[in-house]
């Protein structure tokens, strides 16, 4: 937030001051920091950046108010400091490099004012006041930018993982397959139920196997799940057989009072595959090589 | 046959499909003899319900199946609910176990149980198919 206060002689020079060709000063911190060997950006994106830059400065040195940060120009130097932000670490630059460059950014930039206007900006108080604050908002910018990339990025790694992690085979015509590995939860539950109804309905399915071999752990809620998750497939028209139930899981079932009576289990994948093929009328035999 | 409620259509021998509209359960109620008395009719010893158009059941609409069901168990009528929507067989489960489904179910209209007992044994144990109390 920019503190309002009663603009001194310098400050009043600063905004009172039509921004002349300052660009190729800003551009050299961009390429120290973006260009060159961090191939971040380009010759062309630093050129380009520099100047929209220079005019976004000039727009907000000369705003009808320079100390509302609800003007369009500071919301316009904002947008260009998130976009800037966004596509350098887009391509595997660092938040700090960011934040390394808008310092020297500020620096670089008084300075250029200073010989561009003959008002020693560099040794006023209020000037140098009026660029922090200024700065520390767009390095706000900037990491609420990154923040909300790393957010993006785990979101869509998790939803890949799950993904990954309960893979619907149909692995024969009929036959589906739903090898659930890992900690159960509640939503993850969920998110399977809903994966594996939809594909019954798409596939016509008639049986569903569910190995829970890798799954280590169960709780009251995740058991009701699944029993759910067994009554949905079923008043589909579908077939379920649960298998592969580890003993400690099937402990932690009955000292839950959990009622598997009502559920077709086997022990093995294969097991439940062959019980599968046995409901199908499908008879597997060894044929002559 | 259109009807007011939905479409009946016989299938074959003994067997006829049931479509029903959109739904108002007031009116399904009230059409119910009906109904029971076009399957005694026609000699309909097996009704497919079809159930694609409707997208999802409340405890309203499972306690209307459910009567459904009880009355053409009475009448030697078998019900067996087909395309169920998965948002619909979500809810249902969710329902689970204060209130079951009491209706046999199958993927389509003529979907072969090969082994005929087997699935029905399992769902009288778990509620789905068995008889309502």
């Amino acid at each position: 937030m920019l503190t309002r206060r009663e603009p001194t002689e310098r400050l009043k020079a600063l905004f009172g001051h039509t921004v002349g060709d300052i660009s190729p000063a800003l551009e050299q911190p961009a390429r120290n920091w973006f260009g060159g060997e961090n191939n971040l950006l380009d010759d062309d994106e630093i050129a380009d950046l520099s100047l929209e830059l220079q005019h976004l400065i000039g727009g907000q040195l000369n705003a009808r108010d320079p100390f509302d940060d609800q003007a369009a120009e500071f919301r316009a130097l904002r947008t260009f400091f998130r976009t800037l932000a966004h596509k350098v670490l887009v391509r595997g630059g660092q938040v700090e490099d960011i934040v390394r460059y808008i310092q020297v950014l500020q620096i670089r930039l008084t300075q250029s004012l200073e010989e561009d206007t003959g008002v020693p900006f560099t040794r006023s108080h209020s000037v140098l006041r009026y660029f922090s604050e200024l700065f520390i908002e767009m390095i706000l910018e900037v990491f609420h930018t990154y923040l909300s990339e790393k957010e993006q990025t785990i979101s869509s790694q998790e939803s890949e993982l799950r993904e990954t992690a309960t893979p619907i085979t149909e692995i024969w015509d009929g036959v589906l397959t739903l090898p659930i590995i890992g900690t159960l939860d509640s939503s993850r539950t969920m998110l399977i139920m809903e994966a594996l109804l939809a594909r019954i309905a798409a596939d016509r399915t008639k049986v569903v196997v569910m190995d829970l071999t890798g799954v280590s752990s169960i709780d009251s809620q995740v058991s009701h799940h699944l029993i759910q998750m067994v009554h949905a497939i079923q008043l589909m028209g579908a077939d379920a057989v649960v298998t592969g139930i580890r003993p400690e899981i099937a402990r932690a079932l009955t000292s839950l009072n959990i009622d598997l009576g009502s559920i077709t289990t086997r022990a093995t994948l294969s097991d439940g595959l062959k019980e599968a093929f046995r409901r199908l009328g499908i008879q597997v035999v060894q044929g002559a090589v | 046959m259109a009807m007011r409620n939905g479409h009946l259509t016989l299938l074959g021998e003994g067997e006829a499909l049931f479509e029903p509209l959109a739904l108002d359960l007031a009116a399904c109620e009230r059409q119910l003899p009906d109904l029971l008395q076009q399957l005694r009719d026609r000699r309909v010893r097996l009704l497919w319900y079809d159930l694609s158009s409707i997208a999802l059941i409340d405890a309203v609409h499972l306690d209307y199946l459910n009567r459904l069901a009880s009355a053409c168990r009475a009448t030697a009528v078998r019900l067996v609910v087909v395309n169920m929507q998965p948002a619909a067989a979500f809810a249902l489960a969710g329902m689970y176990p204060e209130k079951r489904p009491c209706f046999e179910t199958a993927l389509g209209v003529g979907t072969v149980i090969v082994q005929p007992g087997v699935r029905q044994a399992e769902q009288r144990s778990l509620g789905v198919g068995a008889p309502c109390i």
